[in-house]
């Protein structure tokens, strides 16, 4: 069976289940994005935007929905979302001040135009097939919505991928709304059971009105063994802010990928970003930011650590549409790695066609520096330990961009841990 | 406390020191001097354990114990401290963070139960003060950004957080301008006791009229070759190597 029938008999088979709960226009959709799905097929590395990830040898492997039910608890004051279905009790929470939060499949049936209007209007990138597939088989989803000039605080969200049987596909969503002048701040956390063979496919959607400002912090460790294709598409309407600062420990074969629309003039945005592999893990990071209007600025700066024999890439793609004068585009790109066999490669693109633009990107690879390891160990610290506050040197200050609290100790954590196992 | 014999040590098959002898007690001041390249930094490094250099031949003894078996931190925990004549950067690493661990892992060492957070504070502030050192540099990176004297002062800041009983002082004076020159010279000075030693390796007589040195050595192509008291770095400060180097010849 080619891989394309699968996915047909696969959706065939789920219908019932993908749809339940959904309103009828949002289902009526599915259909064709499956169809777009087919069209372009599941992405392999010949082409320019995979070149680190084979995603077609990934989903060519014998996958299944996860069978549902058992929902996973969630936690107090956190919004979960396990195996893709949204877990707590209230299905959709609209406060006093207007800021709706919950489930995907219920807002869509509470505000149906709301919700038709959005759901794949910035995710439309057509030629990525596993966007389209997950907006066909999505069974839910995390929905955030900020009214104008509400500061809707801080969300806590946590997508749980912990299935009973392995070889799963599973996919979740997120669709956050920040209208003109709104803000909020969204910690995000996706954790997958290790061992479980699963694949994670996840799209966010996150769309800025005008001045909105959208603070969204991501920590990933899709567990080991698992695979996961976790894709977020943004556009940021006049002098909005959308900052986004992710952390990515864990996973077989990892791609991230960042898609961000500066739609009107003043827009801006900052990604940064730490991944740490090890074992035989890849991760591949995909940044993509287009400047569509003058006067937008945009920073990313993406640290990676490769120990071992994992290996990472990230790709930082700046696009300045004609006429977009006075943009201002800045990429960093900073890694280390820890062992003769792990390798990290970092690949700018620069595409411009505007004047006056202020553009600029620098890469890095170093390793372990001996000298200061020797310094710190004359003061009495052991060889483990000098290794250990070095990385901790290295990624502090993507970790300190956490904000702070429970999150950036829950991120701290993770990271620590890994730098433990240099 | 260092008693050091016939020590020979090379780097990439090069014999840098070629047999040097010394020893030194408790209470003394030690200048080493000698022409650039004579081995002064590698006799430092070698003492520290620095994996880049080989020990041929010889044997160093610290406190009793055999001090090239052990490995660098446990040199530097029992006591041993070298002051860097180039200090390393290591960025991201806050010296508050990197002074913490130093000094707890001594106190484990020696049996003593780790500072709080509060009296760590409180050690830092009072021993900054003692070098005169802004303490708002303890809670930048280690050396990162810092000026060439200021890089000096903070060796001097962390003997002093680390007490030792043996410092090894590699051309601190360097880069410093007078007044820290003078600031650093009377720290040293009031670190020093009955109980411990300092070997100051320097280029300059103006130094030792702080640290006033009970010996004074002369390296030359990794021996030492002449031994004094301090009005031989006053002659040497007048007439140079040569009439010592012709002699060795
Ligand atoms: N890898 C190496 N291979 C060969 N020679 C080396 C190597 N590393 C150091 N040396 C040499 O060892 C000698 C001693 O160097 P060292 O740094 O100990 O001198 P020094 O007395 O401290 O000099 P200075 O007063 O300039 O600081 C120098 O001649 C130096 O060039
Ligand atoms: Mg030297």
């Amino acid at each position: 069976m080619s891989l394309e029938q699968k996915y047909i008999e696969l959706y065939a088979t789920h219908t019932g289940q993908i749809c339940r709960g959904f309103a009828p226009q949002v289902n009526a959709g599915r259909r064709a994005l499956l169809d777009d799905f087919l069209a372009s097929g599941a992405p392999d590395s010949k082409g320019e935007k995979y070149r680190y990830s084979d995603m077609r040898r990934i989903y060519g492997r014998d996958l299944s929905l996860p069978s549902i039910e058992a929902p996973i608890p969630g936690r107090e004051g956190v919004m979960t979302l396990g195996n893709g279905v949204f877990a707590d009790g209230e299905p959709l929470v609209v406060r006093a001040d207007g800021v709706i939060t919950g489930s995907l499949r219920a807002a869509s049936v509470d505000f149906p135009e709301f919700v038709l209007g959005r759901l794949n209007s910035v995710a439309t990138n057509l030629s990525d097939g596993l966007t389209a597939l997950n907006g066909a088989m999505m069974p839910d989803g995390i929905f955030v919505y900020v009214p104008c000039g509400v500061d809707g605080g801080t969300i806590d969200v946590e997508l749980l991928y912990d299935t009973v049987h392995e070889d799963d596909l599973v996919f979740s969503r997120m669709l956050v709304v920040l209208e003109e002048g709104a803000e909020a701040r969204l910690q995000a956390r996706y954790r997958g059971r290790a061992g479980n063979h699963l694949v994670v496919n996840h799209v966010t959607e996150a769309i800025l009105g005008r001045g909105a400002k959208l603070q969204m912090g991501e920590a990933y460790d899709f567990g080991e063994g698992n695979d996961a294709f976790a894709v977020s598409y943004s556009s940021v309407a006049e002098d909005g802010t959308l900052d986004r600062v992710f952390v990515s420990i864990g996973g077989e074969a990892v791609r991230l990928g960042y898609h961000c629309d500066l739609a009107h003039t003043g827009a801006q945005s900052s990604l940064y970003g730490l991944f740490m592999g090890a074992g035989r893990e890849r991760i591949d990071i995909y940044s993509e930011v287009d400047h569509l209007a003058g006067g937008c600025s945009s920073y990313q700066m993406v640290k990676g650590v490769a120990d071992e024999q994992s290996t990472g890439a990230f790709t930082g793609r700046i696009y300045v549409a004609p006429g977009a004068d006075g943009t201002s585009a800045l990429q960093q790109s900073r890694n280390m790695t820890l062992t003769p066999t792990s390798r990290i490669v970092s690949v700018p693109q620069l595409e411009i066609y505007a004047q006056d633009v202020q553009c600029s990107h620098g890469a890095s690879v170093g390793q372990l520096d001996r000298e200061a390891i020797y310094y710190m160990q004359q003061r009495g610290i052991d060889e483990v330990e000098a290794k250990a506050l070095q990385m901790s040197g290295f990624v502090n200050d993507i970790i300190d961009r956490c904000g702070d609290g429970s999150f950036v100790e829950e991120i701290c954590n993770m990271a620590s841990g890994r730098i433990r196992r240099v | 406390m260092l008693e050091i014999k016939n020590l020979h040590a090379s780097v990439d098959g090069n014999e840098i020191l070629r047999g040097i002898d010394l020893t030194i007690r408790r209470g003394e001041v030690h200048a080493i001097m000698g022409p650039n390249g004579s081995g002064k930094s590698t006799l430092a490094s070698v003492l520290a354990g620095n994996p880049r250099f080989e020990v041929s031949e010889g044997t160093a003894t610290f406190l009793g114990r055999n001090l090239l078996e052990m490995s660098i931190e446990e040199r530097a925990r029992a006591g041993f401290f070298l002051g860097f004549q180039y200090p390393v950067e290591i960025p991201g690493v806050s010296m508050a963070n990197f002074m913490k661990l130093a000094v707890n892992e001594k106190r484990k060492y020696n049996g003593l139960e780790p500072l709080g957070a509060g009296e760590f504070l409180k050690l830092m502030r009072q021993r900054a003060e003692f070098v005169e050192l802004d303490p708002r540099m303890t809670s930048r990176a280690v050396n990162e950004g810092f000026s060439g004297g200021e890089k000096k002062k903070n060796e001097i800041f962390q003997m002093a957080m680390l007490e030792p009983t043996l410092a090894v002082l590699d051309e601190t004076d360097s880069g410093l301008d007078i007044d820290a020159l003078r600031v650093v010279a009377t720290g040293v000075t009031r670190l020093h006791t009955s109980e411990n030693a300092t070997i100051v390796i320097t280029h300059y007589q103006r130094l030792l009229d702080y640290i006033v040195p009970d010996f004074v050595h002369v390296l030359y192509h990794g021996r030492i070759i002449h031994s004094g008291d301090r009005e031989l770095a006053l002659r040497l400060e007048e007439q140079g190597y040569d009439w010592l180097i012709k002699n060795e010849k």
